[in-house]
């Protein structure tokens, strides 16, 4: 369900913004707005298959409490 | 880019609506228990020297943000290594953001429904906010704040009849040293808050009314996150106000008047919403415009998009449970943001100035 609503999402600003800009010729602007998407879509579709990703405030966790000896 | 110019009384509205929403649902400080009403002055006292900082650096370079003042002080690749921070800091901050909200919805009302659906409709809001530019939030701001305002001064007199003054009594009884733990959480959240706001306020349009526009919103931030701390304590006691994950709503869910007027803990959650969203969209735009900054693209409004949905998608796996992200934010996130809110702009200030010295002193020879 939730790779559902989000393809919904990404399919609607493809469409609103990202051909508007191929249209435009904006070359880096349109990989670069791709490349975004394409990981934001990718990582859903991961977290749908319950795949468990490493999540950011573990490491940063880690880092704080290495550094200030909590 | 365009140019986008913001009045000072949007500035205002739009840095106190960003400090106080998330604060006041919150209830950041509750180290200090009974004493947390010390620990908000303390922390706004440590929070306006951190002001002046970010005031004079903005001085020094009127029309240019953060980003461009780190590319002047430290060279463009350093810089840019910098600003890299900034915008990894704004982008999980927004995703931070959009998770207490979607947590929020889930405790407090919806907990049959999943929060993806909660957190798409958020970030969409937001990403159409930040497309259609920083004027246009800051207008909203200035249009909401006295309504956000009004609901929280009405909600702590209708709890006057629940209050109970022994609650807050003896002041200081445990010491100072849960006074000074709370002060540190309260520096992190929300008083540091404002240097996000170098990224802002390059948009001001009387580039000097800056400090007047902070100090301001420090002003209305402390009295109003006193006011509602005081509030909840006086109400619900301590030990309630220490465990419950949103304290602010449990209090107006205890007001009744009669059998004809209860139930407002909605509006509370109205205001949770309205600060949520501000957060999250200035965060997002900070983080656009840092993009837009580092690969030299015009327009920021065109990355707003995927940075969002970036964000949703980080939103959903930060934090495995809803312990786990108040014990994230209550025991790491005080020291995790120093190096953004204190070091970093302390060190940039010196540089700076030592250039500027540096340039006055061989004009004149």
């Amino acid at each position: 369900m939730k790779i559902v609503i989000f393809s919904f999402v990404c399919a609607y600003y493809i469409f609103t913004d990202l051909i508007p800009i191929y249209n435009a010729k904006q070359r880096k602007i349109f990989w670069s707005y791709l490349a975004m998407i394409s990981i934001a879509y990718c990582i859903n579709l991961l977290v749908s298959m319950d795949v468990k990703i490493p999540s950011p405030a573990m490491l940063i966790r880690k880092a704080v409490t290495a550094i200030f000896k909590l | 880019m365009n140019k986008e110019i913001i009045t000072t009384r949007q500035s205002i509205s739009l840095l106190t609506i960003f400090m106080i929403g998330a604060a006041i649902i919150l209830s950041p400080g509750k180290e200090a228990g009974k004493d947390i009403w010390i620990a908000i002055l303390f922390a706004g006292l440590l929070g306006l020297p951190m002001i002046f900082v970010h005031t004079r650096l903005l001085r020094i370079f009127p029309g240019d943000d953060l980003f461009d003042i780190q590319q002047k002080a430290f060279g463009k690749v350093i810089g840019k290594v910098i600003s890299c921070f900034y915008i990894w800091f704004a982008f999980h901050l927004g995703s931070l953001v959009l998770r207490n909200f979607s947590e929020f919805i889930q405790v407090v009302s919806l907990q049959e429904t999943p929060q993806f659906p909660v957190l798409i409709i958020m970030v969409i809001l937001c990403i159409w906010a930040v497309k259609s530019g920083i004027e246009v939030l800051g207008r909203w701001a200035a249009f909401f704040l006295p309504l956000f305002l009004f609901i929280v001064i009405g909600l702590t007199f209708l709890s006057i009849p629940d209050m109970d003054l022994d609650n807050i009594r003896p002041v200081l009884y445990d010491g100072i040293s849960p006074v000074l733990n709370g002060t540190a959480s309260l520096f992190a959240f929300p008083f540091a808050e404002p240097v996000l706001f170098t990224m802002v306020f390059n948009s001001l349009k009387a580039k000097d009314k800056t400090l007047k526009a902070y100090i301001i919103s420090m002003l209305i931030t402390g009295g109003v996150l006193i006011t509602v701390s005081v509030r909840n304590i006086l109400v619900l006691g301590l030990q309630n106000f220490t465990i419950i994950f949103f304290p602010s709503y449990s209090s107006a869910s205890i007001i009744t008047i009669g059998d004809y007027f209860g139930r407002i803990e909605a509006l509370s959650g109205t205001i949770f919403f309205f600060a949520e969203f501000v957060k999250a969209s200035v965060s997002l735009y900070i983080a656009s415009k840092g993009f837009a900054k580092i690969l030299n693209f015009s327009h920021y409004n065109q990355l707003a998009a995927p940075i969002g949905l970036l964000m949703v998608c980080m939103a959903t796996f930060v934090y495995s449970s809803t312990m786990e992200m108040f014990d994230w934010a209550s025991e790491i996130y005080k020291y995790y943001v120093l190096p953004f809110y204190v070091i970093i702009p302390l060190i940039t200030l010196i540089v700076i100035e030592i250039k500027v010295r540096r340039n006055k002193s061989s004009n004149k020879q």
